[in-house]
């Protein structure tokens, strides 16, 4: 699972360098997202950028994920392709997360996060 | 990755045209990796038919579901058995059709595919249970049954403009 995260200012970005979050590497997702998630600053938000595919695993690994960070801790997704977005709208995940339509945005929009 | 010795696809010529014409047939072991693989050719074997972006998705949602249950529930505890998949077109649509020799459904009966959430309290968010509702929410005429311990599950995909 390629995955790399890095500090932004205030803010853990957490790339994943894959096309697909499927059931073939969900779980593999869900360890990496929480190993490079563990410390580090509150606000998380995770690039989807490269992803073209997730199916309800990769979905509930992310869920899940967002809910291992705990209460002060913030999990927000940035570029979401189509595919990608029509699942977590379908399932109404959306509402879930604060989602941005990519990094650059996400970044910016941590400035006025409260 | 290397190739599983054990998967084994076929693919007619697809009549992009006539009515209920086997577009393809796969037939391969019951993995994750296999599901991946056998989407992506069920996928190219749909490009004949250029379906809209919106559409592709639905399918491809669609097929890592219904596949993948397979794959975790059928064959859960026991050797990855076969696993085989059947698209047609038709005036009707996709028709997807999916054959196992795991266990059968949970009391015979395809899960209701309710929004996971409805099991859980208020302020909690489901992690699983996704894969039948977004299942429900996307094929049509949905039909399972399980002869000489096979499961048998069909289904249609109301794409390229066809009733819906």
């Amino acid at each position: 699972m390629r995955m790399t995260a890095s500090v932004e200012g205030d803010v853990l970005v957490v790339s994943v360098e894959e096309t697909r979050i499927d059931a073939a590497v969900a779980v593999r997702f869900k360890h990496r997202l929480r190993e490079l998630s563990e410390g580090g600053p509150d606000r998380v938000v995770l690039d989807l950028g490269s992803v073209g595919f997730l199916d309800s695993s990769g979905l509930g690994a992310v869920v899940g994920a967002m809910k291992h960070l705990g209460p002060g801790r913030t999990l927000d997704l940035a570029g979401l392709t189509p595919t990608v977005d029509k699942v977590f709208r379908m399932t109404r995940m959306d509402s879930v997360f604060r989602i941005f339509p990519d990094l650059g945005t996400a970044l910016k929009g941590a400035a006025h996060a409260s | 990755m290397p190739h599983d010795a054990a998967m084994n696809h076929a693919h007619s010529t697809p009549p992009a045209t006539a009515a209920g014409g086997v577009l393809s047939r796969a037939a391969f072991r019951a993995t994750f990796d296999n599901v991946r693989r056998a989407i992506e050719e069920a996928m190219v074997s749909l490009e004949p038919l250029a379906l809209s972006d919106e559409d592709c998705d639905s399918v491809q949602i669609v097929l890592a579901e219904a596949l993948n249950n397979v794959v975790e529930h059928a064959y859960r505890g026991a050797e990855p058995g076969e696993v085989k998949l059947v698209l047609r077109h038709g005036r009707a649509g996709l028709l997807i059709e999916i054959r196992d020799k795991g266990k059968p459904m949970p009391n015979g009966r395809t899960p209701t595919g309710d929004h996971p959430s409805r099991a859980l309290g208020a302020d909690e968010l489901p992690e699983g249970g996704f894969g039948w509702f977004l299942i429900r929410e996307l094929a049509r005429d949905l039909i399972y049954d399980r002869e000489n311990g096979e499961n048998f599950l069909i289904f249609r995909m109301a794409i390229g403009g066809a009733p819906r």
